[in-house]
């Protein structure tokens, strides 16, 4: 082949890439905040309440009350409010000149309209208010009225999940459905479009791949200087894909959802930092109360004890101790109480105690984990390596999702302890202490206990009821020690929220504040827009 | 009626009776397994009443036989249910879903074909020199690698030490109009917008290619085999002796009987590329079926596994009944044999 062939062909071949080199993607000079997600999200904020779904409408929704990082509640959507003295009556001001994405002016009507549909489809977040609103009423343009049939003093709180709609557009787009002359109530139109008046507005809803998202410049609260000019949330978690865009600059943020080799790998970059915040996860060794040999309360202390925490928080990085039965980063969760701690003394001390001190060799222990999250069959290894010591036989299985929820519902198949993460919904402990400690969410996986504890669930009850926050929060801690006594869940961690992020060019307010040593309370999604700021 | 046309007549009413008793073992199936979907879509703290009424909304309520016709009368007017991960209309996610893994195989499955022959035919034609034996050495590595880890190969190599090609999604442009076909680079053919077509192409070859590699260095190393077992033939030796040349006695006279059994082969490659595109698809951000599907299982969505799984089944059987009528082309002794 002649020299001059050899050198065409090269040049042909350069070309011919150089073609390709600028389809390398988004770069941080568009301003673009480019992050990853398990999977697209649902656009309607009455549908989904998925990680996703969430960091979605907190940028492209406005919540009725809005919460910032460190767990004020200012208004959001209301501008001011009022509640009865019996605390079952809320008084909203709806706060005037607010636009949703197609212009409209948001009024106390699409407040309404938005509790209406949410409870009548009945999924997302309708849980936190269903039964538990009884009446919403306009009485005037700008106010709307909302009375409980009982007191409930996260209630507020709760209203930080409660995204306002546009009433007209939706009902504007509405197809044939189940809901009378309201069909679908917009559910096939909000599948592909937003009804929003959040800083940000749907520009492309690629399904199971993204969601692309612009500023919205006529936002009521305005934006700082260096915030992103769109977000786009990509349905990608594969590890290497993430790992390389996030070299390549081609990515802002990480999911949550990354192994701990990925999180190290990246933290060993330059420009790219790791952060990680409890966000009110709490991982548990949930236990059956009312299955041999963990139906003896004794029995739960001493494995209790017999966890070598600290060993764990070296495998399980950026994890968290507990020191309450929920976490603490939730208001009322308390680090103030006497805990457990591994001590094999005290282990052996309350097995010698327990009913089946002297039948251990016959008993057998189940711990499950579940297979789609491959991490946690090292946790229940080490807890059958560290009962063993206690002389208890540990049978470790590993359950499918859909087969341990399927489990969890009846009291004969649920295991004697499987290792769960419960997520908060709101910003304080009631949630935790609601789903996983209370008799009424017995039969669902959050809580296998299948055992009430009726002085426990009085404590939850009256501090729910209680509408004074401080009064709330001494009832938090008068049940977290009951529980303490009890101990029919076993906490294992706090499970933080963790983010590899582009430290180099990006701010990010979390960040921040924990730098200038505030505490960041559950609540507001970490992938609020509005808190990030190119530098 | 022709013989021919009664015969594929036969074939049709056989992949139909095919395509029902599949339909009914994967609805079975989904629905036999343990958990509860309406309780696993809505969440823990959903009530009972509104997982209830999902359960109606879904049909769970009815015994089994009469969820499966009325299943089977839905599917026959077009409707495949409501997606629990989703929230939407099955139909509606196969018609986002399906073209991006059609326009994905078919391209793999191009890709297959025409590289896994000639590839075959080159190490034919250096028959016992180092480069057969490399190629030969290559093409055994291909097909006990996984696609997923040519993914990644392809990832790193392309997407980090040289980025010249885009590692994510199906386009990095923004799609303003509804798609006619749904798969891009058609569509766009289709509006004259070459722009586009060319954005979406650049974004096929690593995903297409990582997928194409495992059945590339199989029909490899079939081609080979084949055109070297033919080459002994007498009449390839004849027209070797009557002066033909070599490059016409091998893509005219060797290639065509030599092809047969390659692209028998392909009909077969196509289920395994469904399969295989679903890591392919997560690496790649790509929204195809694949990904769906599994998705699907695991969250325990029992219409779109079953949605999924008879499409993949048509989609098999549609690729048999193409390779049968290909080969046929190829080699009229077959025309001929199906005649008798």
């Amino acid at each position: 082949m002649k020299r001059t062939g050899i050198f065409t062909r090269a040049v042909f071949v350069f070309c011919f890439l150089s073609l390709f080199a600028s389809l390398a993607g988004a770069t941080p000079e568009d301003r673009i905040v480019q992050y990853t997600g398990s999977n697209t999200p649902q656009l309607d904020p009455a549908q989904g309440t998925d990680r996703t779904s969430c960091s979605a409408y907190a940028n492209i929704y406005d919540p009725l009350m809005f919460q910032d990082y460190e767990g004020n509640l200012e208004g959001g959507v209301a501008e001011s409010w009022n509640i009865s003295d019996d605390g079952l009556t809320y008084t909203f001001a709806i706060r005037k000149g607010i636009r949703f994405h197609n212009g409209d002016e948001l009024t106390a009507e699409d407040v309404l309209f938005s509790m209406e549909r949410l409870l009548a489809i009945k999924r997302g977040f309708s849980y936190l208010f269903s039964g538990l609103i009884k009446n919403v009423a306009v009485p005037s343009e700008n106010t709307v009225v909302m009375e409980l049939s009982k007191p409930f003093g996260p209630f507020l709180k709760t209203l930080a999940k409660f995204y306002i709609v546009n009433k007209s557009e939706v009902l504007a787009n509405l197809k044939d459905g189940n809901f009378g002359e309201r069909k679908d109530y917009g559910m096939n139109w909000l599948m592909n479009n937003d009804a929003g008046s959040g800083p940000y507005k749907v520009a492309e809803m690629a399904h199971n791949q993204h969601l692309y998202a612009v500023k919205f410049p006529e936002y009521w609260r305005g934006f700082k200087p260096g915030n992103p000019e769109g977000f786009r949330l990509l349905a990608l978690s594969e590890p290497v894909t993430v790992r390389t865009m996030m070299l390549r600059k081609q990515l802002e943020f990480t999911d949550e959802y990354q192994p701990v080799e990925t999180y190290h790998s990246l933290q060993k970059t330059e420009g790219i930092d790791v952060f990680s915040i409890s966000n009110g996860k709490m991982l548990y060794l949930s236990l059956n109360n009312a299955k041999a040999p963990t139906d003896c309360p004794h029995f739960r202390k001493a494995i209790s004890y017999a966890i070598d925490y600290d060993s764990l928080l070296k495998i399980f990085a950026w994890r968290s101790h507990p020191k309450a039965p929920v976490a603490v980063s939730l208001i009322g969760g308390t680090k103030d109480l006497p805990y457990y701690t591994y001590d094999l003394a005290k282990a052996k001390e309350e097995l010698a105690k327990s009913r089946y001190a002297d039948t251990l060799d016959k008993q057998i222990m189940e711990i499950a984990w579940i297979a789609d999250v491959p991490d946690r069959e090292k946790l229940a290894l080490a807890f059958q390596a560290t009962f063993a010591d206690l002389g208890i036989n540990v049978e470790v299985t590993k359950e499918p999702w859909a087969k341990f929820v399927d489990q969890a519902s009846r009291k004969e198949d649920t295991p004697n302890g499987a290792t769960l993460t419960i997520a908060a919904h709101y910003s304080e402990a009631g949630t935790l202490l609601r789903s996983v400690y209370h008799s009424s969410s017995i039969g669902s996986y959050e809580n296998m206990s299948w055992k009430a504890y009726p002085e426990v669930d009085d404590l939850i009850d009256a501090a729910l009821r209680e509408t004074n926050e401080q009064e709330r929060i001494k009832k938090y801690i008068e049940a977290q020690k009951l529980i303490v006594e009890n101990q029919p869940h076993i906490p294992i961690f706090e499970e933080p929220e963790i983010h590899a992020y582009q430290s180099g060019y990006l701010a990010w307010e979390p960040v921040e504040l924990v730098n200038a040593g505030k505490t960041i309370v559950p609540g507001l999604d970490l992938l609020y827009m509005r808190g990030i700021q190119f530098k | 009626m022709g013989s021919s046309s009664f015969f594929a007549f036969k074939r049709v009413l056989w992949s139909l009776a095919a395509l029902v008793g599949l339909s009914l073992l994967i609805f079975t199936l989904s629905r036999i397994i343990p958990g509860d979907p309406a309780r696993m879509a809505l969440g823990p703290r959903a009530t009972e009443e509104a997982v209830q009424e999902l359960r109606h909304e879904l049909r769970l309520d009815r015994p089994l036989p009469l969820q499966y016709v009325s299943w089977l009368a839905s599917v026959l007017k077009g409707d495949f249910g409501l997606s629990l991960m989703t929230m939407r209309s099955v139909t509606q996610d196969i018609k986002i879903f399906l073209p991006a893994t059609l326009e994905l195989v078919l391209i793999a499955a191009l890709i297959q074909l025409i590289f896994g022959i000639l590839l075959g035919v080159l190490s034919t034609s250096c028959q016992g020199t180092w480069l057969d034996y490399l190629l030969r050495i290559t093409a055994y590595l291909g097909v006990v690698t996984p696609s997923f880890v040519f993914a990644i190969l392809f990832m790193l190599l392309f997407g980090f030490l040289f980025p010249v090609l885009p590692v994510m999604g199906r386009t990095s442009v923004l799609l303003q109009l509804p798609p006619i076909t749904g798969m891009l680079i058609a569509d766009s053919l289709l509006r004259g917008d070459f722009s586009t077509m060319w954005n979406a192409f650049t974004h096929l070859i690593l995903p297409a290619t990582a997928l194409a590699m495992n059945g590339m260095s199989q029909l490899a190393r079939i081609t080979r085999s084949a055109m070297v077992d033919n080459l002994g033939k007498d009449y390839i030796v004849m027209e070797a002796a009557q002066g033909i040349s070599r490059k016409k006695i091998f893509f005219h006279y060797l290639l065509r009987p030599s092809i047969i059994p390659a692209v028998s082969v392909m009909a077969l490659q196509v289920g395994s590329l469904f399969g295989n595109a679903f890591l392919v698809e997560s690496i790649f951000n790509w929204p195809g079926l694949s990904r769906y599907g599994v998705q699907a299982m695991l969250f325990k969505d029992l219409n779109a596994v079953s949605a999924v799984v008879c499409i993949i089944g048509c989609v098999f059987i549609i690729a048999n009944i193409v390779v049968d009528i290909l080969v046929a082309v190829i080699d009229p002794r077959i025309r001929l044999k199906a005649g008798e």
